[in-house]
C-alpha cells in the first residue's frame, strides 16, 4: 500500500526533518506513527498525501509515485484517501451530511447516492440526531465523528489520520478510536494514525513506526 | 446576504454593459442603412471634353463605381430653346461637352471626395468635377461620430465589467479559501471548487440578458417618447432584432466564462 525508501521530507532547502526514512505498510495494517512534538510525524503524513514534496527518496503510495506529482495524480490520490485532521476540517457553512457528501460528490457519485451514503454514515457515528446542523452546532467529538464518517463515504483503501483524538476528551476519544478499528477490521481499510498517545487496550494488532533525530525507526 | 450583493453586483455590471452593447450595434445599424438609402440620391457630376471610356472608371479612391451615366445633351439644349435659333442650336449641341453623372457602391467620406475630386481631375479630358461636398451630408457625420462615442463607451463599460468581475471572483475566492483548502485536500479540481461562483456568475449572465431585454422591450414600445418622429425616419432602430439579441446573449456568456476561466487560471499558476 505504502513503500518509502531512503526519503528526506522538509520545509526549507537545508534542515532536514526526516532523513533517509524508510518503511513498507501493507494492505488492512493498522499502523501508529509515534514520536515527540517536532519530531515530523504531521509531516510525514502530509508527505503521504503530497501536501509536502518529497525532496529525495522514492514514496509510493497506492501505486502513485509522489515524487514531482502531476496534478491529475495528486487529484486521483486524495480523492482515493480518507483523511481525519485534528482540527477537524470541516465546512462549516455545510451541514453535516453535506460535508460527508464531499468525497463522494468529487468522485462523481449523484446527489441521491451521496446523500443517502451519509445519512448512513451518520447513524453509523451514531449522529442521525444531528442530520441538517451545521459544524459548529455541534460539540469538539462530534466534530471529528463527522470527519470519520466523511474520511470512510467513499470507502477508501487507505485512512490517514492526523491526532484525530488530540483535541477530545477520553469518551469521545474512545468513540474515534472504536470507529477506525472497526473500519480497519470490518471493511479491512488500511489505518496510518500519528499520535502521541497511543490507547491502550485498542484490542487489535497494530504497528508501531516511531521518529527520532529525522529518523523513522520499527518499534516492536 | 453577501452573495446577493455579489449576485447584484454581477448583474448591474452586465446589463450596462449589455445596454451599451446593444446600442452600439443598433446605431451601427443605423449608420450602414443611411449610409445605404443616401447613395441612391448621391451621384458625382463630370464634365469631360472627349467621351469617357467608362470601363476605365471601376473603382475612385478606393470605391466601386456602381454606374456612370451620361446625361443627355438634348435635355440641355432644351433649356435655351425659346433664346437661340435653331442652327445656334445645333452649333452647341455639336459643342457641347459631354456630361456624366458617376454612382458610387458606397458612401464616401469627406477625405475620400477630396480624394475622388483629385484622382478624376488627374485625366486629361476631365474639365470639371462637382462632388456636392457642400450637400455631403452632415447627419450621416454625426451618426458616424455618435457611433464611434457608443462604441468608446462600451469599451470602457467592457473592461471596467471585466476588471470588477475579476476583483470579485477573487474575492470571492479569499472569502472561501478554507473551503477550498478542505476541497484541494480532497482531491477537488479547481474548476471543482469554483462551482458556486462559476453559476453565480453565468446565472448572473442569463438574468442580465433577460433585463436587457425586458429594457430594450420597454424602450422599443416606447420610442415615440425618446426618439422624434424625424429622427425615427433617420434612424433604422430595431431594438428587438434577433440576430442581434444572440449577440447579446453570447457576450454575456463570454464575458462571464471568460473572466472566470483567467481567473480560474491566476489562482491555479499560485
Amino acid at each position: 500500500m505504502i513503500e518509502a525508501k531512503d526519503i528526506y521530507l522538509s520545509y526549507d532547502k537545508d534542515k532536514f526533518i526526516i532523513k533517509k526514512g524508510s518503511f513498507k505498510i501493507k494492505n488492512k495494517e493498522f499502523i501508529f506513527i509515534s514520536g515527540a512534538s517536532g519530531s515530523g510525524k504531521s509531516t510525514l503524513l502530509k508527505s503521504l498525501y503530497a501536501e509536502i514534496p518529497l525532496k529525495h527518496g522514492i514514496l509510493t503510495v497506492d501505486g502513485i509515485n509522489l515524487k514531482n506529482i502531476s496534478s491529475n495524480n495528486l487529484r486521483k490520490l486524495r480523492s482515493d484517501l480518507g483523511i481525519i485532521f485534528q482540527d477537524f476540517k470541516l465546512i462549516k457553512e455545510w451541514t453535516i451530511e453535506e460535508n460527508i457528501m464531499l468525497p463522494l460528490k468529487i468522485n462523481g457519485y449523484s446527489n441521491e447516492i451521496s446523500k443517502e451514503q451519509a445519512l448512513k454514515l451518520l447513524s453509523h457515528v451514531k449522529l442521525s440526531h444531528r442530520v441538517g446542523y451545521c459544524p459548529d452546532e455541534l460539540s469538539g467529538g462530534e466534530q471529528q465523528r463527522v470527519a470519520v464518517a466523511r474520511a470512510l463515504a467513499h470507502n477508501p483503501k487507505l485512512i490517514l489520520a492526523d491526532e484525530p483524538t488530540g483535541n477530545l476528551d477520553d469518551y469521545s476519544s474512545e468513540v474515534i478510536w472504536n470507529l477506525l478499528k472497526g473500519a480497519n477490521e470490518q471493511l479491512g481499510i488500511t489505518i496510518v494514525v500519528v499520535t502521541h498517545r497511543i490507547p491502550k487496550n485498542l484490542g487489535i494488532r497494530y504497528r508501531q513506526l516511531s521518529i527520532g533525530d529525522g529518523m523513522i525507526y520499527e518499534v516492536s | 446576504m453577501k452573495s446577493l450583493k455579489k449576485f447584484t453586483a454581477f448583474i448591474i455590471l452586465l446589463t450596462s454593459m449589455l445596454l451599451a452593447f446593444s446600442l452600439y450595434l443598433n446605431i451601427t445599424k443605423s449608420v450602414d442603412n443611411y449610409k445605404k438609402s443616401i447613395i441612391e440620391d448621391y451621384s458625382i457630376v463630370v464634365v469631360s471634353s472627349t467621351p469617357l471610356i467608362k470601363e476605365d472608371i471601376s473603382k475612385i479612391a478606393g470605391i466601386s463605381v456602381k454606374s456612370i451615366v451620361t446625361l443627355n445633351k438634348n435635355e440641355i439644349v432644351k433649356k435655351f430653346k425659346n433664346r437661340l435659333s435653331p442652327n445656334s442650336l445645333e452649333l452647341l449641341k455639336i459643342r457641347l461637352p459631354h456630361f456624366y453623372k458617376i454612382y458610387l457602391e458606397s458612401f464616401p467620406t469627406t477625405s475620400q471626395l477630396k480624394v475622388i475630386k483629385a484622382e478624376l481631375q488627374e485625366r486629361q479630358n476631365i474639365a470639371t468635377v462637382e462632388t456636392f461636398s457642400k450637400n455631403h451630408s452632415t447627419t450621416y457625420l454625426l451618426l458616424s461620430l455618435l457611433n464611434k462615442i457608443v462604441l468608446v463607451l462600451f469599451f470602457i463599460i467592457f473592461l471596467f465589467a471585466i476588471l470588477i468581475l475579476s476583483k470579485e471572483i477573487k474575492l470571492w475566492f479569499y472569502e472561501h479559501a478554507e473551503r477550498l483548502s478542505i476541497m484541494k485536500l480532497h482531491g477537488a479540481s479547481t474548476l471543482y471548487s469554483a462551482r458556486p461562483i462559476i453559476k453565480t456568475a453565468i446565472l448572473s449572465s442569463v438574468i442580465s440578458f433577460i433585463i436587457t431585454v425586458a429594457i430594450l422591450y420597454t424602450l422599443s414600445a416606447n420610442l415615440d417618447l425618446f426618439l422624434f418622429p424625424e429622427l425615427k425616419e433617420i434612424l433604422y432602430i430595431d431594438l428587438l432584432n434577433q440576430a442581434d439579441l444572440m449577440k447579446v446573449f453570447i457576450l454575456s456568456i463570454l464575458v462571464s466564462v471568460l473572466t472566470i476561466l483567467g481567473v480560474l487560471i491566476q489562482h491555479k499558476i499560485k
